[in-house]
């Protein structure tokens, strides 16, 4: 395959998990949501999980920068935006550390970036808001890593059984 | 491989997406740290005989530091201008034209409160004078000493309160030589004001400074508006009102008083009866100018209801009266600020 | 137990004994929360906290912490306004001896001035 065709194809790859991703994140505004603000089931990482996972890190930066300033577009939400800015550059941090160094499997690497995403959001809180913010952080790690476990076990069973998407095609 | 690191690995992904995020992560952190302005407090016992406190969101030590001696330096300044108890040195203060009867050269700010005082007068139909000091002197002096004052003493006292003998034609003058002023009603709130007029003049954006009582409020804090919480008579707290930018002033019976003969008489005298006020025993204004909140509440304190109303309806000021039974009454938007 | 699997519990618990951590460490300072703020002369010259029983002394003002509350006990002023005060236990409640430049205040969350 030229290089030009594989770009086009990462494009429209990247396109379509974007897509997915933002269908994810507004699907699970519909559900009820914990007594605590931002806590949600982030399903919009099993895409995140599968782009890094089968693609490379860079396409799941891609599809994480684009779904956050989609959802800033449409929902015109700018304070809900910047949350998510510091919860995504975290926790995909942890992510590409952890499977990088091969000693995770996708829960594990995933319930970090549960846990250190909603970290980013309370730090994000912390600097708007101040230091009460933190009273949120102990609920809300632990909630994050139960969370991303799940997404990580969902984006196991996917990885397993979807081939293709990725350099191997 | 003793520790070396094989050249190509300083420029993989891995080597700058790590850096990249160290950088990012030292950044987040750094600008919390510094975004997060810490709160101080100070408070200064030496001036208009009450205790002042500051509370202000400051980047430092330093800057509060700074912040503090500036407002305490113009609060000492207008104390001793406004001071009837003391002289000090060359200043043409308010003591000085108590003993002397007249000023030649008095300050801008002892002329315009006496002005302001002239207009609350009128206003408030005689219920605030700052005339009333031979009175007043002697109700101090009695507190002092537990006892009552001579009822003949007073009437013959309340002769000399007349307001009209203030004349501002040439400097101060007093026509009646046993005449006495007493800007007790007055000076916090003004000098409260004019101090946070010049820190806000400086640039302090977030402070509170309750100076005996006054309480004057500029931008918020951190968690929201100013708490100031309206203490009940009996104990406890009545509410708490949350201003940001606003004054709130509380006029109490609870606050100075002296206990003869098993009952209480407060500092707050009621110009008519010449005797402690007897309408309420807390009053709160909540206004705009703290000057205006600190004569409002002392008004306010010596009238009924419907004047008071009145009264602050005049001026854009909201109210809360606690009687003597501790029934509690409120203007129409005072509970906004609760 | 393979390894990842073992390391992903490892990091899930490293993960919650951080919560726990972040925890304990915003609730135990915070729990002895009121204490009684002597100022003398404008600066603060000791904080003493409310549970206890004690007098400290002042020059001469005597105050005194017992029940969770303080308040001034004996003072040299000539008008004894702060010994009347009843005692202050409410977080921004304060007593105050103009005449000997003493002020005793409780600190902690509430209002930021009680009036």
């Amino acid at each position: 395959m030229s290089s030009e065709m594989k770009m086009t194809r990462r494009i429209a790859t990247d396109g379509l998990l974007t897509a997915v991703c933002f269908m994810l994140s507004y699907v699970e505004t519909l559900l009820p949501s914990a007594g605590l603000p931002g806590v949600k089931m982030g399903l919009a990482n099993i895409c995140v999980l599968f782009a890094l996972y089968r693609l490379t890190t860079w396409d799941a930066v891609v599809i994480s920068g684009v779904r956050i300033i989609l959802n800033w577009i449409i929902f015109g939400n700018i304070s809900g935006a910047i949350y998510s800015v510091f919860g995504a550059i975290l926790s995909l941090g942890a992510m590409y550390m952890l499977k990088k160094s091969g000693k995770f499997s996708t829960i594990g690497v995933s319930l970090a970036g549960g846990a250190v995403h909603n970290f980013g959001q309370v730090l994000a809180a912390v600097i708007m808001l101040g230091p009460g913010a933190l009273g949120y952080l102990p609920p809300l790690l632990i909630l994050g890593e139960a969370t991303g476990a799940v997404n990580g076990i969902v984006a196991g069973v996917i990885l397993g059984r979807v081939k293709g998407w990725g350099n191997s095609v | 491989m003793c520790g070396k690191v094989p050249l190509q690995s300083y420029y993989s992904q891995t080597y700058i997406m790590k850096k990249l995020l160290i950088v990012v992560f030292s950044l987040m952190i750094f600008t919390a740290c510094e975004a997060v302005p810490k709160r101080y407090s100070a408070a200064y016992t030496d001036v208009f005989d009450t205790v002042t406190q500051f509370t202000a969101y400051c980047g430092s030590d330093e800057e509060f530091e700074e912040y503090s001696d500036i407002l305490h330096d113009e609060l000492l300044r207008l104390h001793e201008i406004f001071d009837i108890y003391l002289t000090y040195g060359d200043t043409q203060n308010a003591c000085m034209l108590n003993e002397n009867g007249s000023l030649e050269n008095p300050p801008p700010e002892l002329v315009e409160l006496i002005e302001s005082g002239k207009n609350w007068y009128s206003e408030t139909d005689g219920q605030l004078n700052i005339a009333l000091g031979s009175v007043l002197s002697l109700w101090h002096d009695c507190r002092e000493n537990a006892e009552l004052p001579d009822p003949d003493m007073l009437k013959n006292l309340s002769g000399h309160c007349d307001i009209e003998n203030i004349s501002m034609d040439n400097g101060i003058a007093l026509a009646d030589p046993e005449m006495s002023l007493d800007f007790g009603a007055l000076a916090k709130g003004y000098a409260a004001e004019k101090a946070a007029e010049t820190l806000i003049g400086l640039g302090l954006e977030n402070f509170a400074i309750s100076c005996g009582g006054n309480v004057v409020t500029h931008g918020k804090k951190p968690s929201g508006s100013w708490e100031i919480g309206i203490e009940n008579p009996d104990g406890g707290l009545i509410t708490s009102v949350f201003v940001s930018g606003e004054s709130v002033v509380t006029s109490g019976d609870y606050q100075r008083f002296v206990e003869i003969g098993g009952v209480r008489y407060h500092h707050i005298i009621d110009p008519k009866t010449l005797y402690p006020a007897k309408f309420w025993r807390s009053v709160t204004v909540i206004s705009k100018s703290s000057a205006e909140a600190d004569a409002l509440s002392t008004a306010l304190f010596c009238m009924d209801q419907k004047s008071g109303l009145e009264l602050i309806k005049k001026h854009s000021a909201e109210a809360m009266w606690i009687d003597q039974n501790g029934e509690v009454y409120r203007s129409e938007g005072f509970s906004d600020y609760e | 137990m393979n390894k990842t699997a073992r390391n992903d519990i490892l990091l899930a618990v490293a993960i919650a004994l951080a919560a726990v951590a972040v925890f304990l460490i915003r609730i135990f300072p915070a729990a002895p929360a009121q204490s009684c703020e002597v100022i003398h002369a404008g600066a603060t010259e000791a904080v003493l906290p409310l549970d206890g029983n004690g007098v400290y002394v002042c020059g001469s003002v005597e105050i005194e912490i017992s029940d969770g509350s303080a308040r001034i006990k004996k003072s040299g002023c000539p008008e004894q306004i702060c010994v009347k005060h009843k005692p202050i236990s409410r977080s921004g409640e304060a007593v105050i001896c103009a005449p000997e430049g003493v002020m005793i205040r409780i600190t902690g969350e509430g209002p930021d001035f009680v009036q």
